[in-house]
């Protein structure tokens, strides 16, 4: 809504002098992000590592308006978050847990500058993760357990400056207002002892920059490369992302 | 509308070098090491609450603020206004405010505003500082069962003290990284009473307490055995003096009900549970225990007060006994309270500590210095300590455990807290009597499994 307000009048502009076709470009990426989260009113904060490797399919809705659905496999690092809450508190060290993504994505064209091309560009994840069974070590009672389930969301939105100089190589910069949050379902069962916590969990980092390039092979067949950085109080979190995509 | 797109990347560039450029390198530095350090163990705690040391703390309303020298006191008054803070005061000699922030603003925010501002030499948030969580108290060198490094378990001038083994230990500097308890848990402890002047607990008393002996409101110990007890839960720790208590910022409420003799009757005690249930008390200490019924080893008088009690969701812990014999003394014995039996420095059984069914779990009980009453301490003048033995000195150390649960887990039932008492618990003798066993029940205490968060490893992990 935000980008269609921003840019709809110089999208239709667009429209006005451009042919209607629609185009369909599928990409596969594969996208790596390290994540400071705070849970617990922001007393604790601990890293989200997360893997996820997804498809998306893009259609160009009318001339300058683009939107994707997005689906994937993730694999999320909680490790280092704890549950304090639960009768025996636990901390994760687990390494990886999976799920699968589902999101969508709008791109919208807005204007140009010389050789500069404006567009915003937002894009929303939800990475549902599956529910895991962890035995509890180190009590002196067997078949104790916990079970947990995660789940995030990423929204970001922002304008995406790119450089149009070059025939085949773009590089541009996209500025977003990031937002990460989710929930941790963790639940315990040692012998008559059980307890459940349902941890809120927030990115620390509200805005960021991801800087990277698009270098078109072929007519049909690009490659993305993308290294995003997200500042906040107290340092900053990476993220990297590559795909390749094809447009027919 | 092309001036609005413009406008509305402006406002973004805008916001995105606010936050990059938001300079606080002060707290920068725990973040990015949070992991190293905690598993190096640095964690601490501060009034009850967890936290993490590699975590920066400061308090939320609150910033530091030096102006530089050559702004006048109106001036700086007049910028303090027009940040919207309020002066709560100025450390002389450095000059520097302790401003409160407005509602509206975070310490992060009001720290980067006012480090551009000219004037200002330097500001800084209000950090929090912690007590380390190995304390100064000069006997805890010889409190073994607290932190067992293969010491010597007394003096050298007091004969045939034994030497521990390393780790044979109730794990407390380890459970201290997570808390210390907070001042809201009551220890009661049902006994000689206290000694309401002694140095090291004076501070940590809620009330002069109830004496069912004399009738009055003041449960003062002419006999020391209370005074030792409620030394171990939770004397005043961490004060370069004496030693160091189980739970560090819990409160003690002394009951006397036994006299120089060390005897109570049934009605006394039962009206002594009564009581410090009514007072609020989250958990009673009760070092001490007889046969009794004809027949059966209960007295039903005093099992009501249990049950009592235990309905009011407090933790009963109490003696197995010191008579080496088969047969858990009541009250441990009643199915409402924490039957504890006794180790020593090596981890092992004392043949002096009672044993049955009934025992739930062990803790250090041969050795134990703690406070001794100062009027009774002789010649007079001589250090206010002792070592004593026995399951009386056991109880205390699982009272103190039970308190620091209640401290972080408030919500949790006494039936759940006694059973992570138990199943935390170290199987010490496992290799002759594995498994919950008569001698000493689920194990030697453990307050690091108890408290501090259990890893969960990946291992056989399942999805579904």
């Amino acid at each position: 809504m935000i980008l269609m307000f921003i840019c709809s009048p110089l999208g239709q502009s667009q429209e006005k002098s451009s042919n209607k076709k629609i185009k369909l470009r599928p990409e596969l990426s594969f996208e790596y992000f390290n994540r400071t989260i705070s849970w617990d009113e922001e007393k604790y904060s601990s890293k989200l590592q997360s893997f996820f490797t997804t498809l998306t399919g893009e259609l160009e809705v009318k001339n300058g308006v683009f939107i994707s659905g997005i689906l994937g496999y993730s694999l999320s690092n909680f490790d280092s978050l704890a549950f304090r809450k639960l009768p025996f508190s636990v901390e994760l060290d687990v390494g990886g847990i999976e799920g699968y993504i589902i999101g969508g994505e709008v791109k919208i064209n807005c204007f140009s500058v010389k050789e500069f091309e404006i567009k915003g560009q937002g894009q929303i994840v939800y990475s549902f993760g599956s529910y895991e069974e962890w035995p509890i070590k180190g009590l002196n009672v067997e078949g104790g357990i916990v079970t947990g389930k995660p789940f995030w969301v990423r929204a970001m939105i922002g304008p995406v400056i790119t450089y149009n100089k070059y025939d085949k190589f773009f590089p541009y910069l996209f500025i977003h207002f990031n937002k990460l949050w989710g929930t941790f379902q963790m639940e315990e069962k040692i012998k008559d002892l059980n307890g459940k916590e349902n941890k809120k969990i927030k990115g620390k980092s509200n805005f960021g920059a991801s800087l990277g390039s698009i270098y078109q092979l072929l007519n049909f067949l690009s490659v993305n490369a993308e290294a995003t950085f997200l500042p906040y109080s107290g340092g900053l979190d990476l993220g990297f992302t590559a795909s390749v995509s094809l447009t027919f | 509308m092309r001036k609005k797109s413009l406008a509305f990347l402006f406002s973004v560039f805008f916001i995105f070098f606010f936050a990059a450029n938001f300079k606080q390198n002060s707290f920068d530095k725990g973040n990015d090491r949070t992991l190293p350090l905690r598993r190096q163990n640095q964690r601490l705690a501060y009034k009850g609450i967890p936290f993490d040391s590699s975590q920066v703390r400061f308090v939320p309303d609150e910033i530091l603020v030096k102006f530089k020298p050559s702004l006048s006191i109106q001036a700086i008054e007049s910028t303090i206004k027009a940040y919207q803070s309020k002066n709560k005061g100025r450390i002389p000699r450095i000059h520097v405010y302790l401003l409160q922030i407005p509602e509206y603003s975070t310490v992060e925010e009001m720290v980067f505003v006012l480090s551009q501002n000219p004037d200002v030499e330097y500001v800084e948030p209000n950090y929090i500082f912690h007590i380390s969580v190995t304390p100064n108290d000069f006997y805890f060198r010889y409190q073994y069962a607290l932190s067992n490094t293969s010491q010597r378990v007394a003096p050298v001038d007091i004969p045939g003290a034994p030497t521990g083994k390393l780790e044979a230990d109730i794990k407390a500097t380890n459970a201290w990284d997570e808390t210390l308890g907070t001042e809201e848990v009551i220890i009661a402890v049902i006994d000689t009473g206290v000694d309401l002047d002694h140095r090291d607990i004076k501070n940590k008393l809620v009330s002069s307490g109830k004496d069912y002996c004399n009738n009055d409101d003041e449960a003062d110990d002419d006999q020391g055995h209370g005074t030792h007890v409620a030394g171990i839960a939770a004397a005043e720790t961490n004060n370069d003096e004496g030693i160091a208590g189980v739970a560090w910022n819990c409160k003690i409420l002394p009951i006397k009900v036994f006299d120089k003799t060390g005897d109570a009757d049934t009605k006394d005690i039962t009206e002594a549970i009564i009581w410090a249930a009514d007072q609020g008390a989250g958990v009673i200490s009760m070092s001490f225990g007889g046969k009794v019924g004809f027949g059966k080893n209960v007295s039903q008088t005093i099992e009501d007060s249990l049950k009592y009690a235990f309905n009011k969701n407090i933790i009963l812990v109490s003696a197995t006994g010191n008579t080496g014999e088969d047969i858990v003394y009541y009250p441990a014995s009643s199915e409402y309270t924490l039957a504890v039996a006794a180790t020593d420095s090596n981890d092992l059984r004392p043949s002096w500590s009672n044993y049955g069914p009934e025992v739930d779990v062990a803790a250090p009980g041969d050795w134990i210095v703690s406070l001794y009453p100062e009027d009774l301490s002789i010649p007079l003048g001589f250090a206010p300590y002792a070592w004593w033995s026995g399951t009386s000195m056991s109880v205390p150390h699982v009272s103190g455990l039970a308190a620091l649960i209640k401290s972080i887990k408030p919500w949790l039932t006494s039936t759940e807290i006694m059973n992570i008492i138990r199943y935390s618990a170290d199987d010490i003798n496992s290799a002759d009597n594995p498994g919950k066993d008569e001698f000493i029940g689920y194990g030697r205490i453990n307050m690091k499994k108890a408290l501090v968060p259990l890893l969960i490893t990946p291992s056989q992990s399942t999805s579904r």
